[in-house]
Order: structure tokens, then sequence, then C-alpha cells
């Protein structure tokens, strides 16, 4: 069986660990942020909003859903087995979602229907530096340790490290950019940095650059360990076969969805950069 | 990916085709896709878990999920639903009266009545009452689901009350958009809370008092 091949005892704990009510505190946060997120989504009237963020009652529903059973499934699996990180991935991913649907939703809520509560500018700012940086990196590492929590050939290891440091610089960028936020025209960004460095580039250009290599490196990471989960589960026979199908069901559509995503953001942000429009 | 579009044979290098597919928010719609192809991740590694012994989870999965269906399968979902329904339609009913009182008053008084005379009286009365009423039909209506549960009665007396407080709810957003928005307040966050808070209270101290009354 994969799972036994994979784990030699001693690589990974089983059993009640003092790390299981962490676990469970994290799943209890990630269900509370998604709760609140939903009735703020649904008081925000829909041509408010603007079009990138304008809430589809059917998505707001699932993709809610959808990020429980993340929390729920990362919970089960890091509390029985602490040592192996695909748990603790999940409940990673669970809760990064959570909390820039959050973000989004008190961002859409408190700048656009209720001006007087605050940090409104700030949850705008968190959702955009969250955009790709946090679930897209989670996806890629998840891929590429799944399900043994170890990276067992070189051209993983490159691959890992790849991912986190183009979401570095991707979320570096977009989060020091100075200007309007991506999805919020209306909104400029709270911690834009203005200025020059050495006296040649901008800092707006710095950033533009920064979130261009980001994507870039992490597209890169993407399509790696897309490539990687596609030799395995080609190689892999019996049981290991059918664990690995199943995972990527849902993997190969969002490592894809996501190179595709990636891509025509860092080409926009290219066409900035060089030619001063998108 | 509008660049490409716009540039490729596939729509004929026609700037309508390309403004249309701008309409279609296509990076939108493929991003929100992207992460729900994501959040199903766990999905499938579920199946995994439970139908192929991945990380030898299936034992301990399949009791859990036991447990918790067996939980489930004593839950009085009909009786739940409909106590639930009748709570968080009485205010409704309750604001219908009032506001009807409203409009036939100056008929009974048979004088004039200025339109702001009443507001003050009717807004705290509608409002208050509304949720004064909505608190006491919970804490009875839990207390009757409560009776009759055979196990887990506070799970059952506080599903009860969410159950009410959001037929409630929706009641108040259908007849504010479609029926009476002249009579009814536009659904608030506050508004919802409150009920929310009210349903689940009431129905967890009705349910929490059966309980303790040493059935």
């Amino acid at each position: 069986m994969l799972a036994q091949q994979a784990s030699p005892a001693g690589t990974v704990g089983t059993g009640t660990h003092p790390s299981a009510p962490l676990v469970w505190a994290l799943w209890t946060l990630s269900t509370l942020l998604i709760a609140s997120s939903v009735p703020l989504d649904f008081f925000t009237p829909g041509f408010l909003a603007p079009a990138a963020q304008r809430p589809d009652p059917v998505l707001v529903v699932s993709s809610a859903l959808l990020a429980l059973a993340c929390s729920t499934v990362g919970a089960l699996v890091a509390s029985r087995l602490h040592r192996n990180p695909i748990g603790w991935i999940f409940c990673g991913m669970g809760l990064l979602y959570a909390v820039r649907r959050f973000a989004m939703a008190y961002a859409n809520y408190a700048l656009l229907v209720r001006p007087s509560l605050p940090g409104g500018e700030y949850a705008a700012w968190i959702s955009t530096w969250f955009r790709f940086s946090g679930l897209i990196l989670l996806g890629v590492l998840l891929v590429l340790l799944f399900p043994s929590g170890r990276l067992q050939s070189r051209r993983r290891w490159i691959a890992a490290w790849a991912a986190p440091a183009g979401a570095a610089m991707l979320a570096v960028g977009d989060a020091l950019r100075f200007g309007p936020l991506p999805d919020y025209y209306h909104t400029y960004n709270p911690l834009g940095i203005v200025g020059t460095v050495g006296g040649v580039l901008s800092t707006q250009q710095l950033f533009e650059a920064l979130t261009v290599f980001g994507g870039a490196l992490l597209s890169a990471g993407c399509l790696a360990s897309l490539v990687l989960l596609v030799q395995r589960l080609r190689r892999a026979r019996g049981e290991e076969r059918r664990q690995l199908r199943w995972f990527s069901y849902a993997a190969i559509p969002a490592l894809v969805g996501s190179v595709v995503t990636l891509l025509d953001w860092t080409a926009e942000r290219f066409a900035l950069l060089c030619f001063g429009k998108t | 990916m509008l660049w490409v579009a716009e540039n490729s044979g596939l729509f004929g290098r026609d700037s309508r085709a390309a403004d249309r597919l701008a309409d279609l928010r296509l990076d939108t719609i493929l991003e929100s896709l992207t992460t729900l192809a994501f959040l199903a991740v766990p999905i499938c590694t579920g199946v995994a878990i439970l139908k192929y012994r991945l990380y030898e989870q299936d034992l301990f999965a399949t009791r859990r999920v036991r447990r918790s269906m067996a939980a489930i399968s004593t839950l009085s979902c009909s009786r739940i639903l409909l106590a639930g329904t009748v709570v968080g339609f009485l205010p409704f009913v309750f604001n219908l009266a009032v506001y009807t009182y409203v409009v036939y008053y100056p008929t009974f008084i048979q004088r004039e009545v200025g339109p702001g005379q009443l507001a003050e009286t009717v807004t705290f009365v509608s409002g208050w009452g509304g949720r004064i009423l909505f608190l006491v039909t919970t804490i009875l209506a839990a207390w009757w689901v409560a009776q009759r549960a055979k196990a887990s009665a506070t799970l059952q007396g506080i599903l009860m009350g969410l159950v009410a407080a959001i037929v409630n709810q929706i009641t108040i957003y259908y007849s504010y958009t479609f029926l009476m928005s002249y009579f009814y307040r536009q659904v608030t966050l506050g508004d919802l809370s409150i009920y929310v808070a009210l349903g689940i209270a009431g129905g967890w101290e009705a349910s929490r008092v059966e309980h303790h009354a040493g059935r």
C-alpha cells in the first residue's frame, strides 16, 4: 500500500498528539471565518461590488462547503498523522481560503455598504496579496509531497523551492505596489511604497518586476509539479495507482487552471511593466 | 487571455467578439474554477482514504462517520422543520397584523392620522414585539421538540431554533423584495445575527431545562 511503503515506522506519527487541539482550533477558526463571510457576501448588493468580486450565490455556498471539507480532511489527517505535512497543508489551504474569503467579503461590505466600518482597505489589501500566492503555493507543495510527506527526488526539490520563492516574490510585489488594488479600483493600496531604488528604478517598476518574476517562477513550479504528478501516475501500479488517480482527478485541473491563470496575470503585469498598458 | 482571443483566428479578429468575451469575465471564471478544483482535492483525497485505505485512516474515519450518522439518525427532522417553520413564520404574521391595524386605524377612529404619528410606535411594536414573540415561541417550540426527542435533546432544540431563525429571515427578505417593500425593512446583518442568536439561545435553553426536568 502506498502510505505504508512511503512512510516507514517512525516517520509518520499516529495516535493522539499534543498538536491535536491546535488542529481542531485551526478547523474552528476556518469554519468561523467561512460562516461569517457568507452572510457578508449576501448583504453586499451585487451591483455595488467590482466585477471580479461580485459574489455569485452558488459559487459562494459551494466554495464555502468545499473549504470546510478541506479543513475537515486536513484536521482528520493531521490529528492522526501529525508528522506528515499533508494534513497540515490541507488545514493551511482551508484556513488561507477562509481568511481570503472573509477579507474579500468584509472589504466589499465595509467599503461599499457600510463605510463607517473600520479596516476595509486593509481587508482588501489582504485579499489582494493572498490571491495567488497562498492557495496555489500550498497546492503545488501538496502535489509534490503527496502522500508520504517527503520529497523523494531531486526534481521535486527544485520544484518545491521554485514555488515558494515565486509565491513570496508575487506576494511582496502585490502587497507593496503603490496604486489602486487590482480588484478594488476604488481603493488605493494602504501599504503601497512610492520612491526610487538607486535613483534609477521606481518602486512601482521594482514591485511590478517582482510580480512578473514571481508569477513566472510560481507557474514554472506549478507546471513542474503537474508533469511530475503525471509521471508518477503513469509509473504507479495497483492500489497506489488507484489512490493517485483519485487525487489527480482534482489536482490536475487545479494545476492546469493555476498555470493558465498565473500566466494570464503575469502577461498582463509584463505588458504593464514594458509597454505601460495591459 | 483577451489578447489571445483578439489576435487568434478563433474569434475572427473581431473586436466586438473580444468585447463580448470581456463581458464574460473569463479570467474571473477561470480563477473561480481553479479555486474550486483546489478545494475539491481534499474530497478526492477523502475518497482515496475511505476507498483505498490511504494512510490507514479508513477505519478511524468510518468509525467517526458512523458515530455522526448515528447521532443524525436520532434527530426528528420533520418535527424540527415543522416547528422551526411555524415559529419562523409567526413574527411575519404578527407584523402583518400590526401593519393591517395601522392601515385601518383611521377607519376605526373615523378621523385622519398624520403619516408620522404612529410610525414610532409601530416600529417599536413590530421590531421589539416581533423579537420577543420569536424568542417566546422558540422556547415553547424547542421545549416541545426536546420533550419528544429520543436522544440529543439539546442538539434538536438548537437546530429547531436555527431553522426558525433562517425561515424568519427568508420570510422578511422575500416580503421586502417581492411583496411589501413599503412595510418591511430590508434584512440587515444585525437583524440576522440577533434572530440566529435568539433562535439558538431559545432552543438551547428550552432543551436544557427539559433535559434537567428529569426525563
